[in-house]
Parts: structure tokens; sequence; C-alpha cells
């Protein structure tokens, strides 16, 4: 494309999908709609019995749970049992605390078979509190229609570097949906997943001898001739007096265990806006060939938060490859003061 | 300093999107002017309100939906070369008439499979070992800084064909078989996600090749696949569990040994990782002729040409020869793998 300005920015706009951004910022606004919908309700019928102080409006993103609280002071007291009624959904949790000594009042709100209802002679006149209301986010692309999320897929791989840093971004698409006319929307823990490759640290680092060990006793466990399976056993009886003879199964267990998320979670660092939450094995295509059981990645959950003062973050994911591939050393007992000394002595030699 | 913060990454995968963003305090007012390269495509642009492009590469905005921020989402090229810095300008003018310039480099790269030899002949031996000996092998290296998923699309017109070995075709098929049955249970409990499941079965049992078409359909279903487990974190437990039932299932007709044997197989040195690395060609005493294309994609789902692959093999006895054993990888001119 080839543009000046005037006219030819006007149909590069169309081109750039202006038109596109336009129908964006729709879906966001639709998207934002109906889960304030539920909130400006909340404050509408309220506003007869109560002082509205505040209000604020916070979607948990893991949960996909939109929690609204609105600060709010009884206007007059009421000696027989009289309650505010919402009728407009069943919330998944509510909560009323009174400010002062931060009080849950678990008896002065009921949730009823169509929504919820706070009962107003349970409460004090002229006193402060803060009522939370949390509803499901039925719609899986809300967040979609709020942020850009852009997953760095790999990173330059030099061989020197023990560390792999791979660069996170997040940044909201259309800043103004978020401004309510009382409040602002806020996004807590919006996740940011990283696949990093660890299958290259662990073919370079499993001994040759123990994936013959392997191939032998996985060629015997098949049906074949008995001179083929004469020859497997000779080659399995002198592999035997070799050092992982037995213990296969155990090494791979030991191996299973470090893409487990408890121990995988050690090599890496989450830095600057993020913060880490989760590891699991990796899903991407590649990670299926031929059979999702070894992965060739780990996926990395990270998480920030986005909002009208902090629009866009960013941070950086720290792969320690060099402490993964020590750890899987240990498994196979492989002695690094050894592996230096053969490198000296071949060094030496040349 | 007039920005408080301005974040472009120092690299991307060729062919990715690029994000940046820049952020400053709400009660200065800002002109800003950003020079991209001509071969980078504007995605799009956040929070911007009146924009001007000019040349496709100079984009200047002085109004903004909400103050204090401005992102964008660019596309950055695939290139010939396999690694290359570009640089983005960004000039920011307060009301003041204080200016602020910066410049970012991004280091952009991608795989670059090379095949340095093919021999014309390949002769396979069996050692006393059972072990398959293959003089000759085809010559391949990645001179890129990229992980490069690499595969054989066997032509029709080749003799010899790729299947999969007898005991791991029948894993494969009996895995599918009764992953799909629990994901329809999945799939009743969870019919907002049907449509993505269907896809996945689909693609699980038909094995698309890698290639840019094949490519494209496995980029959607994963892409899919990836938000909507971060999106219903329930959803994605139940789905977890179902695959891992379905591969206990048949833990008796592949070993947790053979996995991982095969797993190995597949991560040749050098950033190569091997589709179906198990597949083997059936060769006898009688030369034939092995015809395909060496296909390579890279993790972000772009695909390169493909390279033509021609040579005839043989053996001494008949067997079975692993793909994975008539490719070596060479780095600084000396065989790796």
């Amino acid at each position: 494309m080839s543009i000046d300005s005037g006219v030819a920015d006007t149909a590069l706009k169309a081109a750039l999908g202006v038109g596109a951004s336009a129908a964006g910022k729709e879906f966001a606004e639709r998207a934002i709609k109906s889960i304030v919908k539920k909130a400006d309700s909340v404050e509408q019928i309220f506003r007869d019995d109560f002082k509205i102080d505040g209000q604020e409006m916070t979607v948990l993103c893991p949960e996909s749970i939109q929690k609204f609280s609105i600060a709010l002071t009884p206007k007059t007291s009421h000696l027989l049992p009289k309650s505010v009624k919402f009728s407009y959904g069943v919330p998944i949790r509510i909560e009323i605390r009174q400010v002062m000594g931060l009080l849950n009042l678990s008896d002065a709100v009921e949730i009823t078979a169509n929504g919820f209802k706070v009962k107003l002679n349970k409460l004090n006149p002229g006193e402060l509190y803060i009522l939370d209301v949390e509803y499901h986010i039925d719609d899986h692309r809300f967040l979609d229609s709020l942020v850009d999320r852009t997953f760095p897929r790999d990173v330059p791989h030099t061989s020197d570097e023990s560390i792999r840093q791979y660069e996170m971004s997040a940044q909201l698409k259309h800043l103004s949906v978020l401004k309510q006319k009382y409040y602002n929307v806020n996004l807590r823990d919006v996740d940011f997943t990283v696949d990093i490759a660890v299958h290259q640290d662990v073919k370079t680092t499993v001994p040759g001898i123990f994936r013959q060990q392997l191939e032998t006793l996985v060629e015997f466990s098949k049906k074949k001739g008995r001179s083929e399976k004469f020859k497997l056993m000779m080659r399995s009886l002198q592999l035997q007096n070799q050092k992982y003879a037995g213990k296969e199964l155990d090494i791979l267990e030991n191996l299973h265990e470090l893409f487990t998320p408890m121990k995988f979670k050690r090599f890496v660092d989450v830095l600057k806006d993020f913060h880490y939450s989760d590891c699991m094995r990796g899903s991407d295509f590649y990670d299926t060939l031929p059979f999702p059981t070894w992965p060739k990645s780990m996926k990395i959950v990270s998480r920030t938060d986005l909002n009208l003062e902090r629009p866009a973050a960013d941070g950086v994911l720290a792969y320690n490859h060099a402490d993964f591939v020590s750890e899987i050393e240990k498994v196979f007992n492989i002695d690094k003061n050894s592996k230096m000394k053969k490198k000296d002595s071949k060094m030496q030699n040349k | 300093m007039i920005l408080n913060r301005l974040f472009v990454p120092s690299n991307c995968l060729q062919g990715g999107e690029l994000p940046i963003h820049l952020l400053w305090s709400r009660d200065k007012i800002l002109k800003i002017h950003i020079e991209i390269p001509k071969s980078f495509e504007i995605l799009r642009i956040n929070n911007g309100e009146d924009f001007q492009i000019q040349e496709n590469c100079i984009i200047n905005v002085s109004k903004f939906e909400e103050n204090g921020f401005l992102g964008m989402i660019l596309k950055t090229p695939q290139l010939p070369q396999p690694s290359i810095d570009e640089t983005i300008i960004f000039e920011i003018i307060d009301s003041n008439g204080e200016r602020q310039v910066e410049k970012r480099y991004v280091h952009l790269f991608r795989p670059l499979i090379k095949v340095i030899s093919v021999p014309n002949q390949m002769m396979v031996k069996k050692e006393s070992n059972q072990e398959c000996l293959v003089n000759n092998r085809i010559l391949i290296n990645n001179e890129g800084e990229g992980i490069a998923v690499i595969g054989f699309k066997v032509l029709e017109d080749s003799q010899l064909k790729i299947v999969e070995p007898k005991g791991t075709e029948q894993f494969a098929k009996s895995f599918w078989s009764d992953w799909s049955l629990e994901l329809e249970e999945i799939k009743s409990m969870y019919p907002d996600h049907a449509t993505l499941i269907n896809n996945l079965v689909l693609l699980g049992t038909s094995h698309p090749q890698l290639d840019a078409s094949g490519m494209k359909k496995v980029k959607e279903v994963f892409e899919q696949l990836r938000n909507e487990l971060m999106n219903d974190l329930v959803f994605a437990e139940d789905f977890i569990k179902s695959s891992v039932v379905a591969y206990m299932k048949n833990l008796h007709i592949i070993t947790e040994l053979e996995s991982f044997v095969t797993y190995l197989k597949s991560i040749e040195s050098n950033r190569i990782i091997l589709d179906n690395p198990i597949g083997v060609l059936k060769i006898g005493r009688e030369q034939k002729k092995f015809k395909a294309e060496l296909t390579t994609v890279d993790l972000g789902y772009n695909s390169y040409p493909p390279i033509p692959i021609e040579l005839k093999l043989s053996a001494e006895d008949d067997c079975e020869v692993p793909i994975h054993k008539i490719l070596a990888v060479v780095q600084n001119n000396m065989v790796i793998k």
C-alpha cells in the first residue's frame, strides 16, 4: 500500500479496518453492557433507601466473575422487618460488611429464588456498609473483546544463554468502554500464557546409553521371531551391566515429576507487571506428535491487572533452562565434574 | 522524559504480531509520530481517536479516546533473511514543545531449514543387535534461530510410502477412539464448546499435512483450543482429565518406555522437531524410489516452501526403517545426531 494524505488516509483507515475497529468497540461495549446492566439495576433499586457513597466493578478473570461493590449508608431505621429486593438474577455470592470494624453481617442479606434481598432492619442508619455482589460471566469471549494479548510463540535460541526470556504484554483495546457513569470497570488477574520449549533440553541431556536400553526393551516387548528375540536378549544382557539397567521406569517416573507444576515452577521467574500463576503441560499441535504424553513445551500462566489507570502491562518470563538441564542430569546421576574433566582433556588433546 | 513507559518487544518470530504501547501522565497533551518499517502491517491502533497514516509507515496520532495511552498491534513480515534487525522510531511532542525521540530495535527471526545433501542411494543394514544402520543419510540443518517442525509429504509417484509401525497405529486409533467417546460426554456437559471438540477430533483422526492449508486448519483449531481452555478453567480441567483417561486405557498397547523413546525420536538437534517420527519406510532388497517434499512449519504456524527430496533405498534384508533414521542434523560441518 502506498498512501499519502487526505482522501488516501481515509481509504487507508478503511483498509486498516477502522470499520472493523468500530465493530470491535461495539462488541466490547455490548460485552461490558451485559455485565454492568445488573450493577446499574442494583444501584437504581437501592437509591431510595440508601445514600450511595461509591461503586466499583471488578472482573475476576480466572473465575469469570463480575464483582460489584457498592458503599451505602441506610437513610432511615426500621424496627419492623423490611427488605430491599433485587430480582434480576441469582448471584454466586453476596456479602455486606460494616466498614467500622469490618464486620460481616451474614444475616442482613439473603439469596432468594430469583435474586437477593437486603434486610434493612438489620442495618443502622448513618452507618457505612459495603455490599459485594458476585455474578458469573457467561460470555467466554468477554475478555478477548476487551484485551489484546499477544503471545510470544518462540524466542531466538542461542546456545550460550542459560536463561531464555519471553516478553509478555497485554493492552486494552477500547479504554473508554471501561468508564461507566459512577464507576470504572477493573480487570483483575488477566491471564497470559506462554509456551516454553523444553524438548531440546531433555533430548540433549538424556544419555545415549539409556536411550539404547529403552529401545532394546521396547523391541523385546513386541512380537518377534525367536532368532530376533535371542539377538535382542543378548543385547539386553550386554546393557544389563550398564548404569541404568533395571531402573528404567524409576528414571522415567522421576523425569515425569520434573514436568509437574510444583517442580517446574522452580525454573521459571515472572517479572515486572505480571505475576506467576500456574504451569501445565503444553497443548500446542507439536506437543501431540505423535502422543500427548511427554511435553515438548510447558505452558506458563501469568496474570496482571488492567484498568483505566493502567491500560497496558508488560513483563518478562525468564526460563532457566540451565537449571532444568541440571535437574535432568541429576535424574541420570550425571556427574558434572567428570563431564568437565572429559571436556578439558578433549580440549588439551586438540 | 515525557513518556512513563514505552514497550516494544526486542524480538519477534517473523510473520507474528508485534504489540507496542506508550503510557504517559493524563495531564500531558501529546502528539505522537511513529515510523515503522515499510514491510510491517498495521493491524490495530488501540485508543487512538484521530490518526493519520502516511506512506504506510508513518503514523501520526494527536487525539486519544482516553488520554495517557496509545497501543498498537503490528504484523511482521516473513522475510528472505532468517534474521534481521528492524527499527521503529518514536517522536513525542508535548504542548510545551518538549520533544522526546526514541529508537527501538526489533530482532525478527525464523527457522531456516537447509538440505545440505540428499544421497542418490541409501543402503540399510541391520546390525546383530537389530539396530538399523543407514549409510548416506539426508543431511539437514536449521540455520535460523527459530524452532522448525519438519515432516515428509510423500508424493503420489513415490514407490515407498511412510506407514505407521503396527503397534503404534493401533494405539493411535484406539486412543482417538476412546478419547472421542470421553469427549462426547464433555460435549454434553459443555455444549458451548461442542464445535471446538468436533474440530479437534476431526484433526486428530485425519492427521493433516504440514503444508499451508493443513497448518491453517491446525492453527485455527489450536488457537480456539487455547482461548477456550484459558477462558473456562472448569472445562479445561475436565478436558485434560478426559485425555489422561483415554491414554491410560490404551497404556497396554504402548508402554511408558516406548512413549518416551518416541518422544526422544521426535526431537532432532538444533531446534528441529520431527512430525511423525515413528513413521517407517518398509524397505527390501529391491531398490525403490522415495519421492517426497520436506515440509517446514514454525511455532507461529507459518509454513515455508517445501524442499523436494528424491532418493532410492534398499536393504540387505526386509526391514522397517524409522523415518528419523534417514535424517542427520549437521552443525558447524559436524553431524550432531
